[in-house]
């Protein structure tokens, strides 16, 4: 049985690192359960079609659809040579579609619930009798915050993609009776497939570019021509292999395995034998300088390049069609960090309105020469279009590189250039990482890919925020860098695959209006390849070596710019108004008022919806609802900044009243709005008032002069209502576009455009247009904006490191996470809310985003805001001024929790939460949170500098001071919810102590809190609601309630019956139930055969609640009574109501409350 | 044209002699059922529950509850159909006008204020004649079925006797919209029904008087 059970371990384990497994695979070469039908018959290791009717029918498919979790069809065929080139490779009925049309191109997608076909058509014809790989992909990609939820389909053509095209609100059509089919579909006879068939892979999810590419390249079949397969003559080889065995230095073993890679990668090989035969003796020395300048004497076929760290190999013959770059070691791990063909470029141009065309260094038409001058090298490449020079520099650790890109055609755009690319070599799988500028951090990257960041994404955006990356494990690290300090606009592509790690930044190459050609792509900046010693927290520290020798947006601190009121706020507030309903304006007021007051601090209220649409269209025009200023004013008065919403990209296509007509859209939006090489625009959508269906808003261009101008009065306007700070929502945060529109001033493809000429004036001169004290802060984390946007609003999922924070510590404020909706009760809705929020505290964060029904009917969550609230105020200067220290190291771990965030993604947090912060005079902080409501233990080694620490626990008296001797490691036991904070003081000087003291008196101070003494029912407008009183013990029947909702009560009000299903809810409005205090509930019920099922919740509060919870069974129609306990006391003045989850038809006759 | 057909229909229709249960309610058990193609009705302003716990009844309280048929625009009594109605009148001291199903713009059926059940229609000139009026003694629970045929022919059956039949008069062709239905309110305040309904069927389909009876029957 062990046995048994190891062996399913071991199995598990090896799917686990195996990557994805196809649903359906079937090699031909072997037996199968495939059925052939009307004539397909078997070969050697493969089925043969006859292009008649013949097919193979999958058993058991009937069932497999597209959803969410995105399809994958790959198949290995080869076609008969016939006029009609037509096939139907792959498909199931009226639903998915996998084949090649007429004009030999891949054609191949699903159809939606309106029965349209949405086809992606794309690549060449292949020569017939030929095996090839054709794959297809359908994934999903639903981001809300951009109106963007669609369905993509992508072709690929060994390996290769070769089309892809996005469906936007597309909802597939799925069919659970049509089994999938081979060789023939929807092209019937027309297009049935004459050829052969040897494999197919079929997989329920979307696989990745990287994974696509392995399935081809690693298939024996198609011995794929690979740019790193070159077949090395069998002299060079054995030389090779005899040098390395009598090589000494580890600087001579990787030379000459760089040489065995230019060879692979298409270096001339006779050359190579010559040189080694030479320098033979090379290898023999015992110093790495010795063998570089043995190696580089006399000879002009390549360079060796030397560091103390690092060590390259530059190609400087011209010969062959490799990357002159054919090694790059880092020393002190002794490891070669490329692989495959290492660094490439990839050049598109086009000629007037033609398409666009593909050049990359590999190819024939592209000749090369080299010069290289001790760590310094200049290589030049020659198209037939273009010139291209690359500067490489390897300087300590670093090998920094450029590449600038010449039209030399009169009739030829440079048009994009992809530089520089690398593919990096794996490292110790499965162990190994890879940080995303996002923070994200995933192990095993070549198998897992990333998880909660597209693999390609846009700069300056949230998905692709910094410049860099890193790549590690314990063994050595890699910093991936492209140093821009212009921060112009850039795509990143990240591709995990067996062959290595592919990393790819690309750029767009700017031309003037009517210029057909001879124009050029300028380098940005450096790219940088840097080995180093550690993890994601060593790579933030050399990326801030760029930012702050070069970078526009890097700041001192404390930032002077900021709005005062803005830095020193610790809490935000959503404040949802909703359109044409004023009374919801004066709820707000209450709950706001009443949270202010529990709170003693003044906090931020981030207000949505309050324009009027009766003017014009959602973000589009902003003016305000007869309501909103008003409740601006009233805010204001009472010590709550207000942030109104703005949108700073969209125009909607009908912006008129309640979004009905074109008012403005044709006569200027359109004007504005970016334009696409074809003339077309960009669209965002997102669901119309009635949410029956959606509308497009155009993407605006931000260089558009007419635009800028109207943001800027926007955010004057805004002012003037009352504005104590403004959220331009999508600014920065969403892609950038290049734009071509002529009529807007500037040049066109100019991958500068975004935010050269559009974010960063508009947002300068809005800063000098409003007053100081107003704070700005846009969507997401992107860096340009740091010094200019003062906040950043990371709602998404929280990334697995605090990266931004860490890089830019105390430069920007980070503001708001979701919470989950917590108001949607359920198991997880409280200790979700206290992670999150200890989350945010911890990592130095401001807190809150939630909306005031999600924490005013919850005491104990108000508590602890406010302890977390007056903990941030008091320990301000820390977080204003501090950098963050690099995370706890723990001797103890404390352990995980895991919960599902509103993204729909898994987030795992810490049990125990910690952050270190340093301000310049030598005081820090260290941060320990439990936001558990359980006891946690844990053991952390605090490795801070400084001499000494003063550890301060809740309810202590005097906090502990002790002498850092470097390995402090106490076991510390957190009760629920409790707070400590060690002190790390410069010196252990008086001045220390009396911080310490103070410290510890802020913590006892806020450990002595209580709870808000009376709910918000009793509060403003709300307590002069009139309430129905309840008696002691009474009975509470249908006579009390104020409204009934998919139910009926009876005629005489003893009962309320036929409970529509799922829909019911009873509100009985306000009741007091005067002073006395009850715990337990009384519910009187019937329920008869075939209505049992759901259950019967009984809720109070603003959000509101359940407080019970009772199942409906069966009772044969007989009234039953069931006491239950409530989940809080209740007492006085509550607002109540019933709801029938999933219930059917039950009766129900009242309830009372018990003590 | 029309009357040209009315021979064929007429024969196809006392053939088949199945009708489509448009809508089927049942408001008299502990669930309220419903089997036909349309969803149950959306009640506005105080519908509630009435009859005994035995026998339940959707109750309509005289003042301004109502309920409405969803997606019900589409039956036109008028173009051959069937409405059978089980209810009980209580007596307003206002007025003694109750309506019990309206198709506004199309056709009606309730209680006039002579004690009397009353049906009428629109033509397309979009008048409505003096309609129907038949004695019925509503100081008991009625049955009430009623079935009009494309030739304009009708039959009135309650408790499972035929009340009345014979061909509507009509000046014009009748009127057809996509309204919909209401059940127990129309024509203002002094029309609102107060009483109970059991029963509900609408059936695309008329039937012949001896199965209006067995229908109606008890």
């Amino acid at each position: 049985m062990k046995k048994l059970i190891c062996l399913t371990l071991f199995l598990w384990g090896c799917l686990a690192f195996a990557g994805k497994q196809p649903l359906y695979h079937y090699d031909f070469a072997r037996n199968t359960d495939i059925v052939l039908e009307n004539g397909a018959v078997r070969g050697k290791d493969y089925i043969r079609f006859n292009g008649k009717n013949s097919r193979a029918v999958i058993p058991g498919s009937e069932k497999f659809n597209l959803t969410e979790k995105g399809i994958t069809f790959a198949c290995i065929v080869r076609f008969d040579d016939r006029e009609i080139i037509g096939q139907d490779m792959i498909s199931k009925g009226e639903s998915l579609l996998f084949s090649r049309n007429d004009a030999g191109a891949v054609y191949c997608g699903f159809r939606n619930r309106k029965q349209q076909w949405l086809l992606n058509c794309g690549g060449p014809k292949v020569e017939p009798w030929t095996w090839v790989h054709y794959a297809m992909v359908v994934s999903y990609s639903n981001d809300p915050g951009r109106g963007d939820r669609n369905y993509t389909v992508s072709s690929f053509l060994n390996g290769e993609k070769i089309a892809s095209v996005k469906f936007n609100e597309a909802d597939p059509f799925q069919e659970r009776n049509t089994p999938l089919v081979l060789g023939y579909g929807k092209g019937h006879q027309l297009w049935a497939m004459k050829g052969d068939m040897a494999e197919v892979m079929i997989f329920d999810q979307a696989l990745s570019e990287g994974e696509v590419e392995d399935l081809a390249l690693d298939n024996p079949r198609l011995n794929l021509k690979r740019k790193d397969r070159h077949p090395i003559m069998e002299a060079l080889s054995t030389e090779l292999t005899a040098l390395t065995e009598n090589t000494i230095l580890p600087e001579g073993k990787w030379l000459l395995s760089a040489v065995r890679r230019a060879a692979r990668n298409g270096a001339d090989q006779q050359s190579l034998l010559s040189l080694l035969r030479q320098k033979k003796a090379a290898f023999a020395l015992h110093d790495p300088i010795a063998l570089q300048k043995t190696w580089n004497e006399n000879q002009r076929i390549c360079r060796m390049m030397l560091s103390d760290e690092m060590a390259a190999l530059i190609m400087i013959d011209g010969k062959g069609t490799l990357f002159p770059l054919t090694g790059l070691y880092d020393r002190p791990a002794g490891k070669e960090m490329l692989s495959s063909y290492g660094l490439y470029w990839t050049v598109d141009y086009r000629k007037g309105k033609g398409r666009l065309e593909s050049a990359m260094n590999y190819d024939d038409n592209v000749s090369w020469e080299a010069e290289c001058s001790g760590n310094h090298a200049v290589v030049r490449w020659k198209h037939p279009f273009f010139e291209a020079e690359a500067e490489l520099d390897l300087k300590g650790k670093r090998l920094e590189t450029s590449l600038d890109v010449r039209s030399t055609s009169r009739d030829h755009l440079v048009f994009q250039v992809s530089y520089p690319c690398v593919i990096l070599a794996l490292k110790e799988t499965p162990r190994d990482q890879y940080l995303h500028m996002t923070g994200e951090l995933v192990e095993n990257p070549s198998v897992n890919g990333l998880r909660n960041t597209p693999s390609m994404g846009y700069y300056p955006a949230s998905h692709v925020p910094m410049q860099f990356c890193a790549y590690y494990d314990k063994g050595g690290a890699v910093y991936f860098a492209f140093e821009d300090p212009k921060a112009i606009s850039k795509r990143f592509i990240f591709k995990g695959q067996k062959r290595g790690i592919e990393l790819a930044w690309m750029s767009w190459a700017p031309y003037e209006v009517g210029q057909t050609g001879l124009n050029r792509y300028e380098f940005s900046g450096k790219g940088v390849i840097e080995a180093f010693r550690g993890d994601w927290y060593d790579a933030a520290h050399i990326y801030r070596r760029f930012l702050k020798n070069k970078a526009f947006w890097w700041c001192e601190i404390p930032r002077k710019n900021m709005s005062p009121w803005f830095a020193e706020n610790t809490l935000w507030i959503l404040a949802m108004l909703n359109y044409r309903n004023a009374a919801e304006a004066e709820t707000l007021k209450d709950h706001l008022l009443y949270l202010r007051n529990y709170f003693e601090l003044p906090f931020g209220s981030h207000v949505y919806f309050w324009e009027d649409l009766g003017i014009g269209a959602r973000f589009t025009h902003f003016f305000p609802a007869s309501y909103s200023l008003p409740f601006f004013q009233f805010l204001n008065e009472h010590g709550i900044g207000v942030k109104p919403y703005t949108n700073v990209q969209l125009w909607a296509t009908l912006d008129g009243p309640y979004e009905k007509t074109d008012w403005m859209y044709s006569s200027h939006g359109k004007k504005y709005a970016i334009k696409n090489f074809n003339g077309s625009l960009n669209y965002e959508r997102y669901q119309t008032l009635s949410r029956k269906s959606t509308m497009p808003w155009a993407v605006i261009c931000p260089a558009c002069p007419e635009w800028q101008q109207k943001q800027i009065a926007n955010a004057e306007r805004f002012v003037s209502y009352g504005a104590k700070a403004i959220y331009y929502d999508e600014m920065l945060a969403a892609r950038p576009y290049c734009c071509f529109d002529e009529s807007h001033g500037h040049k066109m493809n100019d991958p500068a455009m975004w935010l050269q000429d559009g974010y960063l004036p508009m947002m300068r001169a809005i800063r000098e247009k409003v007053p100081a004290y107003v704070g700005h802060d846009t969507e997401g984390f992107e860096e340009p904006m740091v010094g200019l946007q003062d906040g950043f609003l990371c709602w998404a999922a929280p990334s697995s490191t605090p990266l931004s924070k860490t890089v830019f510590g105390p430069r920007m404020e980070l503001i708001g996470r979701l919470f989950s909706y917590i108001w949607q009760f359920n198991s997880q809705t409280e200790q979700r809310f206290y992670s999150i929020l200890g989350r945010q505290f911890a990592s130095a964060e401001q807190l809150g985003w939630f909306q005031t029904r999600e924490i005013i009917d919850y005491p104990e969550m108000m508590l602890y805001t406010k302890q977390l609230m007056h903990l941030k105020n008091g320990l301000f200067k820390y977080f204003r001024e501090g950098e963050s220290l690099r995370p706890l190291e723990w001797k103890k771990a404390p352990g995980k929790y895991r919960f599902l965030h509103e993204s729909r993604k898994y987030i795992t947090v810490d049990r125990v939460l910690s952050g270190a912060y340093m301000r310049d005079d030598g005081m820090g902080i260290v941060l320990l949170v439990n936001p558990m409501l359980q006891k946690e233990n844990a053991q952390p080694v605090f490795r801070y500098p400084g001499k000494a620490f003063a550890l301060c626990e809740m309810n202590t008296k005097e906090p502990r001071i002790l002498l850092n001797d470097g390995n402090y490691s106490p076991e510390l036991s957190f009760r629920p919810l409790e707070v400590k904070l060690l002190l790390i003081g410069k010196e252990n000087t008086e001045i220390f102590h009396a911080e310490a003291r103070r410290v510890q008196n802020l913590l006892n101070k806020v450990a002595q809190f209580r709870k808000p003494d009376k709910p918000v029912e009793y509060f403003g407008g709300l307590g002069k609601i009139p309430a129905q009183n309840v008696m002691d013990g009474q009975m509470v029947t249908g006579g009390f309630l104020q409204k009934i909702t998919g139910a009926l009560p009876a005629k005489d009000n003893t009962f309320v019956g036929w409970i529509r299903w799922n829909n019911a809810l009873l509100t009985y409005g306000m009741l007091d139930f005067g002073e006395k205090v009850y715990s337990r509930v009384e519910i009187s019920y019937s329920v008869g055969e075939g209505e049992s099922g759901g259950s019967l919740e009984l809720r109070f509060g603003e959000a509101p609640i359940p407080y019970a919870v009772v199942p409906l069974k069966n009772s044969d129609g007989e009234r039953i009574t069931a006491t239950v306990p409530l989940r809080y006391q209740v007492t006085g003045r509550r607002r109540v109501s019933i709801r029938f989850p999933k219930a059917k038809s039950c009766t129900f006759y009242g309830w009372r409350l018990l003590p | 044209m029309k009357k040209s057909l009315v021979p064929l229909l007429c024969c196809c229709v006392l053939i088949s002699g199945f009708a489509a249960e448009i809508a089927s309610y049942d408001f008299t058990g502990r669930e309220m059922k419903s089997t036909g193609k349309l969803e149950l009705p959306f009640f506005t302003n105080d519908v509630k529950i009435g009859g005994t716990d035995r026998m339940r009844s959707l109750y309509f309280n005289g003042e301004k509850s109502r309920a409405s048929i969803p997606d019900s625009g589409s039956f036109h009594l008028l173009k051959g159909g069937t409405v059978l109605v089980k209810l009980k009148v209580e007596t307003k001291p206002e007025s003694g006008c109750h309506m019990f199903i309206l198709k506004t713009g199309e056709w009606c059926l309730g209680k006039a204020k002579d004690d009397k059940l009353y049906f009428n229609f629109s033509s397309t000139d979009g008048k409505a004649g003096p309609g129907i009026r038949v004695r019925c003694d509503f100081s008991k629970t009625q049955h009430i079925g009623i079935s009009v045929f494309p030739d304009d022919k009708y039959i009135i059956c309650a408790n499972g006797k035929k009340l009345a039949s014979g061909v509507l008069t009509m000046p014009s062709a009748p009127l057809y919209n996509e309204k919909g239905i209401l059940i127990g309110s129309g024509w203002g305040a002094v029309w609102n029904f107060k009483g109970d309904i059991f029963n509900l069927k609408l059936l695309d389909e008329p039937l012949s008087e001896a199965q209006l009876n067995a229908a109606t029957g008890e």
